[in-house]
C-alpha cells in the first residue's frame, strides 16, 4: 500500500504540473464557465423528452448545469486522454521503467497507481469547478437548489466521472500498445476521432433508414441494431448524466433505460483497461 | 557464496535472433565480475534476463539462491542496478527522484539521511535540489548510482557505466564503482571497454555473438590481452647518456631504439611508473608516453583474431 500510495502521489504531481493538464484543463474551466454564464441564455426553451436535461423552471441550476456538461464533456474526454495516452510509453521512453522494475514493485501497483492519478488530477478538477460553479450559480441566481437537486448533482457527477474513466482506460490501452509517445499520441487522435465517427455514422444512418433529417428528438429506439451499435461504442453518447441531472430516470436516453446506459458505461471502463493492464504485464521492460 | 548462478541461459528473440546462446556462469560474493563483449553481443540480454526485465528462452537463474523469476521480489531487495543511461523524472528535482525511488524500495526512518549520504557518495553534494533534466551525462551516471545504492544493495548490477563518459568522468565512475567493491559490494560489470574490467574487475568473462567464455582472474586476461610485451615511445626533455642507462636499468626493458626512443619492454604491472621514475631521477623530464599497442588495441586485435580462427 505505501508503494501504491507513493506512485499515486508523484504521479499526480507530474499530470498536475504537465502543460497538457494546465491547457486543456484551463479550456475545460472556461467553457464551463462560458456554459454557466452564457451558455443558458434560454431557460423557456423546451426540453428534450430524449436526453433528459432537467427543467428550468423547476430545477433552475441543475438545467445550467447540464448545459456546462455539454460544453465541457468533449475537452474531459480529451483531458483524460492527453494524460493517459503515453502513461506507459513515456515511462520506457524515459527508461524510468528500468528504474521502477528494478525495485520490489508489483506491475499492477504502477499500473492501477497511474489511473488513480490520473482520475484523481482529471475527476478533481472537474468535481472542483463543477461545485464551484454551482455553489456560485445558486447564489449569483437566487435560485437555490432543493436537496434532491443537488443528490442529483451528485449522482449526475458520479456518472461524469465513469465517462472520464472509461477515456482514462482508453489511453492506458493505447499506452500499453504502442512503443512510443509519437504512435502513443497518434493513437490517442486516431480513437478519439474514430468515437466521434461511431457516434456520428450510427445516428446518420439510424436516420437514414426512419428517412428522418436532423432532429433533436432522435428516435434511437427505431434505429436498426448496427446504428445503436455504432453509437453506443462511443462513451460519450451514453447521455446519461443530464438525465440524472433531472432525477428522471424512466425515459430512454440514447435508446437505452438508465440502468444499461450505467452498465454500458461501466463496461466501456472495463474493456479497455483489463487488456491494458494484461498487455503491460505481459510486455517486455526493455 | 555464489550471489550469482546462470546455468544454460538462452535467449532467441521473436525473428529468430539468437541474443544469447547457453550462458553458465557464477558470481562469487564480494567479486567484482565483469562481462566483456563487443555492442550487440548479448550482454544486456544477458542483464535483462538476471533482472527479469525479459523472460529467458531456456535456461535457469538463481541470485541469492532465489529463483528468478518465481522469488524476484526477494532478490530485488538486495540487488541495485545501474543502467546504461539511468532514466529519471526530468521535471523533478535529484532530491525528488531519489526520495520517490526509495520509497518503492519500502519505507525507512533513516531515509534522510540515507539520501544525504548517497549524494555525498556520488559526488553530487550540492546539486540536489537542480532538476534532472539539467544535469550532464555523468551527473546523471552519479545520480544512478545513487539512485542504485538506495535500498544497500549487496549486488550491484552494472551496464556500461563509463559509456559515453569524458576521461575525467569515466575515471571518476570507476573509482566510485570501485569503492563499492571495496566496501563488499558484489558487482556485476557489463562493458565493451576493457580498461574498466582492468581497473575495476577481478573476474572477467568475454562475450561475443551470444556466447559466454568460462571466466577468468581479470589479471591473468589483461596479462593475456597485452601479450608478453609492449612498446611505448617516450618524449623526454633533457635526454642525456645518463637517462638512456638509467631507463636500461628498469626491471623489464629489452631494448631500446634511440632514434625515436622506442623502448620494448616486460608487461608488468607498474612498469610505466618504473620508466617514469628513473627518468626523473636521472635528471629527464617525461613530457609524452604512448603505449603501443595500447589495452584496447590489443583488445580488439584478440577479439579480431578469434573472429579469424
Amino acid at each position: 500500500m505505501y508503494t501504491f500510495i507513493a506512485i499515486v502521489q508523484k504521479e499526480f504531481q507530474s499530470a498536475v504540473r504537465s502543460k497538457r493538464f494546465l491547457i486543456f484543463g484551463g479550456i475545460f474551466v472556461l467553457l464551463a464557465l462560458i456554459g454557466a454564464y452564457y451558455g443558458n441564455a434560454d431557460l423557456s426553451r423546451s426540453i428534450s423528452p430524449v436526453t433528459g436535461v432537467p427543467d428550468p423552471a423547476s430545477h433552475p441550476v441543475n438545467y445550467v448545469m447540464s448545459v456546462v456538461y455539454s460544453y465541457s464533456r468533449v475537452l474531459l474526454s480529451i483531458l483524460a486522454l492527453a494524460l493517459s495516452y503515453d502513461a506507459l510509453t513515456g515511462e520506457r521512453s524515459g527508461r524510468t521503467l528500468v528504474q521502477l522494475l528494478v525495485r520490489p514493485i508489483q506491475r499492477s501497483t504502477i499500473f492501477f497507481g497511474k489511473f488513480v492519478a490520473y482520475l484523481a488530477t482529471a475527476g478533481g478538477l472537474f468535481v472542483v469547478t463543477t461545485l464551484l460553479l454551482y455553489i456560485s450559480l445558486s447564489l449569483t441566481t437566487r435560485r437555490f437548489p432543493s436537496s434532491a437537486d443537488v443528490d442529483y448533482l451528485f449522482l449526475s457527477m458520479i456518472i461524469i466521472l465513469l465517462y472520464l474513466t472509461s477515456f482514462i482506460a482508453i489511453g492506458l490501452l493505447i499506452s500499453s500498445l504502442t512503443r512510443t509517445n509519437l504512435d502513443s499520441m497518434l493513437g490517442a487522435v486516431f480513437i478519439w476521432i474514430l468515437l466521434l465517427v461511431f457516434t456520428y455514422a450510427g445516428v446518420s444512418l439510424g436516420l437514414g433508414v426512419l428517412h428522418l433529417g436532423a432532429t433533436s428528438d432522435i428516435p434511437y429506439t427505431e434505429f436498426p441494431a448496427y446504428a445503436k451499435i455504432l453509437l453506443w461504442i462511443n462513451p460519450g453518447s451514453h447521455n446519461v448524466a443530464e438525465q440524472s441531472l433531472d432525477g428522471n430516470f424512466l425515459i430512454l436516453s440514447s435508446g437505452l433505460n438508465y440502468a444499461s446506459n450505467v452498465i454500458f458505461l461501466i463496461a466501456s471502463i472495463i474493456v479497455p483497461l483489463l487488456p491494458a493492464y494484461f498487455f503491460f504485464k505481459r510486455s517486455d521492460v526493455v | 557464496m555464489n550471489v550469482i548462478e546462470v546455468e544454460g541461459l538462452t535467449k532467441v528473440y521473436d525473428k529468430g535472433h539468437i541474443a544469447v546462446e547457453d550462458a553458465s556462469f557464477t558470481v562469487e560474493q564480494g567479486a567484482a565480475f565483469g562481462l566483456l563483449g563487443p555492442i550487440g553481443a548479448g550482454k544486456s540480454s544477458v542483464i535483462n534476463m538476471l533482472l527479469n526485465f525479459t523472460e529467458p528462452t531456456s535456461g535457469k537463474i538463481r541470485i541469492f539462491d532465489y529463483e528468478i523469476p518465481a522469488q524476484l521480489a526477494e532478490a530485488q531487495k538486495k540487488i541495485g542496478y545501474l543502467p546504461e543511461r539511468p532514466g529519471f523524472y526530468n521535471n523533478f528535482s535529484a532530491e525528488r527522484n531519489l526520495r520517490f525511488f526509495a520509497s518503492l524500495s519500502g519505507a525507512r526512518e533513516d531515509q534522510d539521511e540515507l539520501i544525504q549520504k548517497l549524494f555525498l557518495l556520488a559526488g553530487l553534494e550540492g546539486k540536489e535540489r537542480i532538476r534532472v533534466s539539467e544535469y550532464s551525462l555523468g551527473d546523471r551516471k552519479r545520480l544512478g548510482i545513487a539512485a542504485a545504492m538506495l535500498n544497500e544493495p549487496e549486488l550491484l548490477v552494472l551496464d556500461e557505466p563509463s559509456a559515453g563518459l569524458d576521461p575525467q568522468g569515466r575515471r571518476d565512475i570507476v573509482a566510485l564503482i570501485h569503492e563499492l567493491n571495496v566496501h563488499d559490494v558484489t558487482l556485476f560489470l557489463a562493458t565493451h571497454n576493457v580498461r574498466d574490467i582492468a581497473e575495476t574487475c577481478d573476474v572477467v568473462a568475454t562475450m561475443k555473438s551470444g556466447r559466454i567464455s568460462v571466466p577468468t582472474t581479470a589479471k591473468g586476461f589483461i596479462a593475456e590481452v597485452r601479450g608478453r610485451t609492449v612498446q611505448i615511445e617516450a618524449d623526454i626533455v633533457n635526454m642525456n647518456e645518463r637517462v638512456l642507462q638509467a631507463i636500461k636499468s628498469v626491471r623489464g626493458v629489452k631494448s631500446i631504439e634511440c632514434e625515436r626512443l622506442r623502448i620494448t619492454l616486460e608487461s608488468r604491472p607498474g612498469i610505466n611508473e618504473d620508466v617514469n621514475y628513473v627518468i626523473t631521477r636521472a635528471g629527464g623530464r617525461l613530457r609524452a608516453l604512448r603505449e603501443s599497442p595500447s589495452l584496447e588495441e590489443a583488445y580488439v586485435r584478440m577479439m579480431g583474431e578469434e573472429t579469424v580462427e
